[in-house]
């Protein structure tokens, strides 16, 4: 079952609601309203329509009768269902759940057009070989209707993402040498935005939404919700979607279904060592994607996998991204306890929606920015990170294991109960670059020692001066 | 010396009514592990919102299914229902709820997925006025076009 806010009580939820109501572009279709809402109009007269018209299920919480409503296979029942009462109605109406009914049904062979209920019984009729009228009956509105989770939903398709966008604390450069990005970023291990790489790749202005339908159109690509869909079919999609997790084209083998496009960007000069590549095409893991999504999409945090570090380039759109230090958990993130499993909203908009402003409320402040199209953005690895696509968004992205994060990576395939690929990388990087193993490791040691000569000289100092730690910049 | 599993526990209802369960058995409960671990030396758990006939069915699965491996995939189909648990979900509609709401409070998942995928398997194949007498609505109006105006084969 869905555990998504098992960490908020009522009252966060309520103020996350009402914090933002603000910001929204529409008004509920069907007028269901936030739980806060209800003893205003209560004195107003309106009448409550749950309890009645929801029955036995009234005891219930509102996601378990979204739960139990997913597990109803078929649509047919859910119509049935919403026939039963305003407030059955209420659930029914769900996007969410003509959603899965698509996936379930209809796998990647749809037409998206404008709502998933719409889609669904578009392509049902389409199947069936009926044609006609597919115009849905205007949707009914009630008075009396409060969900909390309902409203949560809907207000996560519909509201201005660009509330999130203001603060900028990922610097911006440009002109930087490579001895220079190694110095202030590669080996502090600090995020940066790189402003002068993108804009000289024939990506830039070969990788528009045109031109990949035209050149790559009927190319089945993955998205990251299971379904393969042609190019073409994902364009139209990305263009119409409005929803609160839309599905987000991210395949990593675009290079060898789309191999024109690998000539079309190169790995930036900051990020040539590709140690994985000993492992060779075949057994390396996953490494390079291509990211299309429409707004609304994008990941929620994670640290990635292997301790990678990566670098993402943007073609065309707008991404937010907002990052933590690693050992830094950002607020509404439930790490598993060896750190690289987590529970979190599903839906990256519900995370800012319910744990932005508390990750702004502390005394530490999250790197945060907004990628333009042009700007290259570094994730150094382990840091935890998050992504919300606020436009149509085409970018390409790269893992790199580097000397910069090798024993990082070693440490975690080490520890990890793949013991195979630890020992097939050792075995690699001792043929490909023999020699090289003993001068990480050196350098590893020396950094460690150098390390603790600079704790002891700060303890050392405050003992004279007085006392405090602050070991804020180090963040390993 | 130490915690053996074969210890027991006692479980108190909403009513006062008590329940002695093994201490293993009782921890297929995340909320009662949970108490359990915060609180030392505790042999006695009360639990003022739990119902005694939904605690006794909670305890019955807990008896049932303890040597389970503790899943962390969530089970998305309705269909698959074991006679052993079906019939132990035969309740009246009233009590089923319940033990829904008790499984939902105690985090024992398995049985929350069951009573879940009861309730799902109850609406299915029913018409609109059926359902209504089924789970009790009282509302008086009636919707005339469902989500699309479809006609139903029922």
């Amino acid at each position: 079952m869905n555990g998504r806010k098992k960490n908020l009580d009522l009252k966060d939820v309520a103020d996350s609601l009402s914090r933002y109501t603000k910001s929204l572009n529409a008004v509920h279709p069907i007028n269901v309203k936030p739980l806060g809402n209800y003893y205003l109009d209560f004195v107003e007269g309106i009448k409550p329509i749950r309890n009645t018209g929801l029955g036995n299920f009234a005891w219930l919480l509102d996601e378990m009768i979204l739960d139990i409503l997913s597990l109803v296979e078929d649509f047919r029942d859910i119509v049935r269902l919403s026939m039963v009462s305003r407030a059955m109605y209420c659930f029914c109406f769900l996007d969410d759940i003509w959603k899965e009914l698509t996936l379930d049904i209809f796998n990647g062979n749809f037409s998206f057009d404008r709502s998933w209920r719409r889609t669904f019984f578009t392509q049902y009729q389409r199947n069936k070989g009926m044609i006609g009228d597919t115009d849905e009956e205007e949707p009914l509105r009630f008075q009396g209707m409060y969900s909390d989770v309902l409203f949560a939903r809907w207000m996560a398709g519909n509201i201005d993402l660009h509330v999130w966008a203001p603060n900028e604390t990922i610097p911006r450069r440009s002109n930087l040498s490579l001895e220079e990005f190694l110095e202030e970023y590669g080996i502090p291990n600090k995020p940066v935005i790189l402003t002068d790489v993108v804009n000289k790749w024939p990506a830039f202005t070969e990788w528009t939404a045109d031109k990949l339908s035209k050149n790559y159109g009927e190319v089945p690509m993955k998205t990251d919700q299971g379904v393969t869909m042609k190019m073409n079919e994902y364009l139209t999609y990305c263009m119409q979607t409005r929803e609160r997790s839309p599905m987000y084209l991210f395949d990593n083998d675009f290079g060898e279904k789309c191999p024109q496009m690998l000539k079309e960007y190169e790995v930036p000069e900051f990020f040539q060592e590709d140690f994985f590549s000993v492992l060779g095409e075949k057994d390396r893991p996953s490494f390079r994607w291509i990211l299309v999504g429409p707004p609304r999409s994008g990941s929620g945090f994670h640290k990635d996998p292997n301790a990678t570090s990566a670098w993402n380039g943007l073609i065309s759109g707008a991404k937010k991204w907002i990052m933590f230090p690693p050992d830094r958990v950002p607020p509404g993130v439930f790490p598993s306890p060896d750190g690289w499993e987590v529970t979190t909203p599903e839906s990256v908009v519900e995370w800012f929606i319910d744990f932005y402003h508390e990750a702004q409320s502390g005394s530490f402040k999250p790197y945060e920015c907004v990628q333009r199209p042009g700007d290259l953005i570094f994730i150094p690895s382990t840091w935890w990170h998050a992504a919300l696509n606020l436009e149509v968004s085409i970018a390409v992205t790269q893992n790199v294991v580097s000397t910069q994060n090798f024993m990082r990576v070693l440490n975690f395939l080490e520890s990890k109960k793949n013991p195979e690929l630890c020992r097939q990388f050792l075995a690699g990087m001792e043929s490909t670059h023999p020699g090289i193993l003993e001068k990480l490791k050196a350098r590893e040691r020396e950094i460690q020692s150098k390390r603790k000569r600079s704790m002891w000289e700060v303890v050392s100092e405050e003992k004279s001066s007085g006392f405090s730690f602050n070991f804020a910049d180090s963040d390993e | 010396e130490g915690k053996a599993m074969e210890e027991t526990i006692v479980l108190k209802s909403s009513e006062g009514k008590e329940f002695k369960v093994e201490r293993s058995v009782a921890c297929r409960s995340e909320t009662i592990k949970n108490m359990l671990e915060d609180m030392e030396g505790i042999s006695e758990l009360s639990l003022p919102t739990v119902k005694a006939n939904a605690l006794e069915k909670v305890i019955k699965y807990c008896e049932k299914h303890k040597a389970d491996p503790v899943s962390t995939e969530p089970d998305l189909r309705s269909d698959n229902i074991g006679e052993w648990d079906k019939e132990l979900m035969e309740v009246p509609m009233g009590d089923l709820f319940e033990m829904i709401l008790a499984a939902n409070y105690l985090d024992v998942k398995g049985m929350l997925e069951l009573g879940c995928k009861t309730v799902a398997n109850l609406v299915k194949g029913k018409t609109p006025d059926e359902i209504k007498q089924t789970f009790r609505m009282t509302e008086e109006d009636k919707i005339r076009f469902g989500l699309q105006n479809v006609k139903h084969d029922k």
